[in-house]
């Protein structure tokens, strides 16, 4: 029997929500992932003796806490455990360090400077006001603003009367919040160049713009927003591993009766006078459903998966130009025990806490001018954890796991394609990085698995390694993503839906995209919704 | 009181001033307008460099201009008129391969028939989606949050403009409008000179690179502006720059402003209920006045003329924090002869010279003024405008201009030990263009970012009184709040580049002020 209701194309974690939620209410439904493993970049692998790697993704990054109480996710396993704060080393032996407790982190920025001690407090207020406004968002599916249908119009509505209701000075802020560069909007605030450059980090990772690129400011928001969320689960360690949220989904969906596939690669999307019938794969096989769903990347989904003369010329066109600007590399390491770090003196907590190794906006932007000219950065921005402090089940006793995201790698060098030795190159440019802060730490290296975006696109299938499955600017953000007249995650052809990161609101393990889908695609089958809205906390 | 009664007093006669004073004096106002300098015009002004030779002092083309204000202030009865109009762009490459724009053509450097498509298909869709900029430009940004039904009515029409401009038009409006000319100018180009070329239009006098978000904004902001009908067209007037100023001064001497010159405002005589009562000029004299206007920009105003100590914290901080390094500088020489440009065919020589080969070129210069460094390969705009007006060289000889970018206001070297080498770099860069070019040269000038500060007193020497970028533009220009051409002194007002739509020639700023004055005052 390979007839289904639905077909998702993908087991990373979005595909796996969709497809939960729709065997939740009841459809028949099949995931198939190319893979021998699923979850995509939500993965955890072993691929050295007794080591876990979290290898692509490191952190539950605003994972929906609805989604994780409404799947029951605990049940299924997974645990996630906040984790410390942040550190930054600087070049004169001092530390920054970051806290989550509003008043532990004006203690520090005091240290460097009075006047942004006090600024904090304005600027926390200020960015938790646009955490609440943009929270209820991610449940929700953009309105397309060149419809007249009264469902888009009433979607404008709401989102109009919600901006109203800020009051006038908070619409202006929003509006700046949302255009202008993360160093000119902290440039108003503070005046240390550290605190500037420790706060601007959340805003550039995973996207190809420097600090001073307008457009970076409201990423800031990450930093807030698991604060506001207020629950567990929006940032922090998955127990076991990022494959844990993956396993937990997976676990949700199989509760009710879904399928999943593995080592199930397809190829074909089949469409029969305009409508979907089912797919093909790899090996020839073939699945029927009406209605079949994406969890590829944009560009994948229909640059691979259709006959081209299944597609309009203009949304060809529109595939063309959907941006990647994949800029992110990754190192995971297994470490023989724990890397001294002299700057933390002993007994620090902050050694569990995300590491970080520049301290100056200039640097980070001088880092971004690298990858513009197609090298990897010199002097790069490292986001570096070892999860093994906060769990110790990823390394054998007393042994440890290194994650290091690595901001600016390009997806082609200036040179050409990446070959074995740029690797090496990229691989030696971050480990002398951290080495310059830790005397022992080269010496405790036994494995380093180095990932360029090239990398990352050949196995997890993500275009140029973009994490986001699409650089997050506003021409592909909400009812631009992934393209106008495409954001309400139904494809052109009727029957055929997309449910990955490419779609709003975007990347991050949150599991948002798959969810917003599904409530799309219930609506279609006239079924019920049972997609949770995001909760109001105001 | 009426109309007549009240005195305005305008601060500042450049081209905004004077058409905010004109329109105010038209609809009965009596208006006394003070500029410190001896001339009128502020940037749109002439300038002899040396004996006999005269360029024009900032501005150098007539460019975004609105027709609307030319035919009400009848600047051509007033004595305007053109040396040339309806300038070529030729943009120049160290090959020798030049590119010809001709409004929505382009020919030249092996193009192939595809991009010439490309180039109309792309020039047509961003005169329709500039063409929502000009309609919104007309008036007075609306107030958000606002219960008002003047406001409401705004908004309600800004947002029928957009709906009205076809669904095509209006997707491509909320997909570009906040990002950059690089992405833009990738989907619908293959040709590294054209992208080049088209890129340096949104950067020019805006402290920006290709890929900086914004600068599809800046470029459809030069586009708003139409000559004779044309939109985006170039035209050099006749008697350089001056002429142009002059043309206003005369239109605005016949409906009745005083003008003074040499009269430099010291301070905004304010009572004690923060309200206008005049100004105080620097040689101690007190004008009465029952509104003041001010066309210099905003940070000067408020924290030079007004004071922070009048306004409330916020404000300061809003005002001191407006974006306004300028980043432009111009290069005068004084030429025995025409140079030859590699290239550039002698009849093209009197269009508008460009020198950005490339975005990657673009961007490269502009990563030097991220740190306060400069690149040695500037882009530049030049023109020669001796070749259509034998009034400004003594015979046989010729002037160049040229704008150069990326020349930020804060050095780390500080500009006066910078200056004799960039100056240097951009003749060695001539050089290169137009071999022989030094040997022609009998004066040259560098006038930096902070030579326009000190010499027509703009903060930071930022051509446009603040970076037009998102979060400066429309509701938000100068400052959030403050859009309305107000102040939160009363009376006092707000009429230069700073304000809403910003800078260029257009001097719609003067008279959308002029008008909410005239309906506030009423």
């Amino acid at each position: 029997m390979n007839k289904y209701d639905a077909i998702v194309i993908g087991a990373g974690h979005n595909g796996l929500t969709n497809a939960a939620y729709l065997a939740k209410s009841g459809l028949k439904v099949l995931v198939l992932e190319k893979n021998d493993y699923i979850g995509g970049a939500a993965v955890s692998r072993e691929l050295h003796d007794g080591w876990t790697y979290s290898n692509c993704s490191y952190v539950c990054s605003l994972l929906r806490p609805e989604i994780y109480r409404d799947l029951n996710l605990q049940k299924h396993g997974l645990q996630v455990i906040a984790y410390g704060g942040s550190v930054t080393f600087m070049e004169d032996g001092n530390i920054f360090g970051g806290y989550s407790d509003h008043d532990l982190q004006r203690r520090e920025i005091g240290r460097f400077s009075k006047k942004d001690a006090d600024a904090y407090v304005r600027f926390g207020r200020d960015v938790s006001k646009q955490c609440r406004f943009i929270k209820p968002l991610l449940l929700r599916t953009p309105p397309d603003p060149t419809s007249f249908k009264p469902k888009d119009l009433g979607e404008l509505m709401y989102l109009f009367k919600r901006l109203y209701g800020l009051g006038e000075q908070t619409i202006y802020d929003t509006i700046r919040f949302y255009t202008m560069s993360a160093a000119e909007y902290l440039e108003e605030y503070f005046e240390s160049d550290i605190v500037k450059a420790a706060l601007s980090g959340s805003g550039i990772i995973g996207s190809a713009l420097g600090p001073y690129s307008p457009g970076t400011a409201y990423v800031l928001l990450h930093h807030y927003m698991g604060e506001v969320d207020g629950s567990i689960g929006s940032w922090g360690f998955a127990r076991g591993g990022m494959g844990s949220v993956s396993k937990a989904l997976a676990g949700a969906l199989q509760e009710h009766q879904g399928e999943i596939l593995t080592n199930a690669e397809v190829t074909q999307v089949q469409v029969k006078n305009g409508k979907t019938t089912g797919v093909v794969l790899a090996n020839g096989d073939e699945y029927y459903a009406k209605n079949v769903v994406s969890n590829l990347d944009a560009r994948r989904t229909y640059q691979d998966l259709f006959d081209p003369q299944d597609l309009s010329e203009k949304l060809l066109k529109q595939v063309d130009n959907y941006k990647f600007n994949g800029s992110s590399g990754k190192l995971n390491i297994a470490l023989d025990g724990l890397p001294e770090f002299p700057a933390l003196g002993k007994n620090n907590p902050l050694i569990y806490a995300d590491m970080h190794f520049i301290d100056s906006l200039e640097r980070i932007e001088r880092a971004y001018d690298d990858w513009k000219n197609g090298r990897w950065s010199q002097d790069p921005y490292c986001d570096t954890l070892i999860p093994t402090m906060t769990d110790p089940t990823m390394a054998p006793p007393g042994k440890h796991y290194m994650s290091v995201f690595v901001q600016y790698a390009p997806p082609k060098l200036a040179t050409g394609e990446w070959t074995d030795q740029d690797r090496e190159g990229f691989g030696k440019t971050v480990i002398d990085q951290i080495g310059a802060y830790s005397p022992n730490f080269k010496d405790l290296i036994v494995h380093a698995e180095i990932r360029t975006p090239q990398d990352i696109e050949d196995e997890v299938g993500l275009t140029e390694g973009n994490i986001f499955q699409g650089e997050l600017t506003m021409d592909q953000m909400f009812f631009n993503r992934p393209f106008p007249g495409y954001a309400q995650f139904r494809g052109p052809v009727k029957g055929f839906y997309m449910c990955g990161s490419s779609t709003h609101p975007g990347g991050g393990v949150m599991a948002a995209p798959g969810a917003n889908a599904a409530r799309e695609m219930l609506f279609d089958l006239r079924r019920k919704n049972i997609v949770p809205e995001a909760e109001n906390d105001d | 009181m009426t109309r007549k009664n009240k005195n305005i007093a305008i601060i500042g006669g450049g081209h905004n001033g004077l058409i905010c004073g004109s329109y105010l004096a038209k609809a009965g106002f009596k208006v006394d307008l003070y500029e410190s300098r001896s001339e009128i015009g502020g940037m749109a002004s002439t300038r002899e460099i040396t004996d006999g030779y005269t360029v024009p002092g900032g501005a150098h083309l007539l460019h975004q201009n609105d027709s609307g204000i030319q035919k009400f202030l009848q600047l051509k009865k007033h004595g305007l008129s053109y040396a040339a109009s309806g300038l070529k762009t030729v943009s120049i490459n160290p090959k020798g391969n030049a590119l010809i724009f001709d409004d929505d053509k382009v020919s030249g450097d092996d193009i192939t028939l595809r991009e010439q498509d490309q180039y109309k298909e792309f020039r047509s869709a961003m005169k329709k989606l500039s063409g929502f900029f000009k309609k919104t430009y007309q008036s007075t940004p609306p107030r958000l949050g606002s219960e008002d039904r003047k406001d409401l009515k705004t908004l309600m029409k800004l947002g029928w403009n957009l709906r009205t401009m076809g669904k095509d038009s209006m997707s491509n409006m909320l997909k570009f409008i906040a990002i950059n000319i690089y992405d833009v100018l990738n989907e619908y180009f293959e040709h590294d000179h054209i992208k080049g070329s088209i890129a340096l239009d949104a950067l020019l006098g805006n402290r920006m690179g290709p890929r900086t978000n914004n600068s599809v904004i800046t470029y459809m902001h030069q586009l708003t502006g139409d000559l004779n009908g044309v939109q985006g067209s170039y035209a050099i007037p006749k008697g350089g720059m001056s002429s142009y100023s002059q043309a206003l001064q005369k239109a605005a001497e016949s409906v009745g402003v005083t003008l003074h010159l040499n009269a430099p405002i010291k301070q905004i005589d304010l009572d004690s209920d923060n309200k206008v009562k005049g100004l105080i000029l620097e040689n101690g004299e007190k004008a009465q006045a029952d509104i003041v206007v001010s066309g210099i920009d905003p940070r000067s105003t408020f924290m030079c003329l007004v004071g922070p100590k009048h306004l409330e914290p916020a404000v300061v901080h809003k005002i001191s924090n407006i974006r306004m390094r300028g980043n432009t500088s111009k290069l005068h020489l004084a030429l025995s002869g025409l140079p030859v440009f590699k290239g550039v065919e002698p009849e093209d020589l009197g269009h508008r010279i460009i020198n950005a080969p490339s975005m990657k070129y673009l961007e490269l210069a502009h990563d030097f003024t991220k740190y306060g460094q400069y690149s040695d390969e500037l882009p530049m705009e030049i023109i020669i405008p001796s070749i259509h007006d034998d009034t400004l060289a003594p015979k046989g000889r010729h002037v160049l201009s040229a704008i150069v970018n990326n020349t930020a206001y804060h050095l780390k070297d500080g500009w006066d030990d910078s200056k004799p080498k960039i100056l240097e770099n951009c003749l060695n860069q001539l050089e290169n263009m137009a071999p022989g070019i030094k040997k022609l040269i009998v004066h040259a000038e560098l006038l930096s970012p902070v030579d326009f500060e000190k010499e027509y007193g703009i903060t930071g020497g930022h051509w446009h009184h603040g970076e037009l970028t998102f979060d400066q533009f429309l509701m938000l220009r100068p400052i959030p709040g403050m859009a309305q051409y107000t102040s939160p002194i009363e009376s006092l007002y707000l009429c230069g580049a700073g304000c809403h739509p910003g800078g260029g020639l257009m001097g719609l700023a003067g008279r959308n002020a002029a008008n909410e004055i005239i309906s506030r005052e009423s």
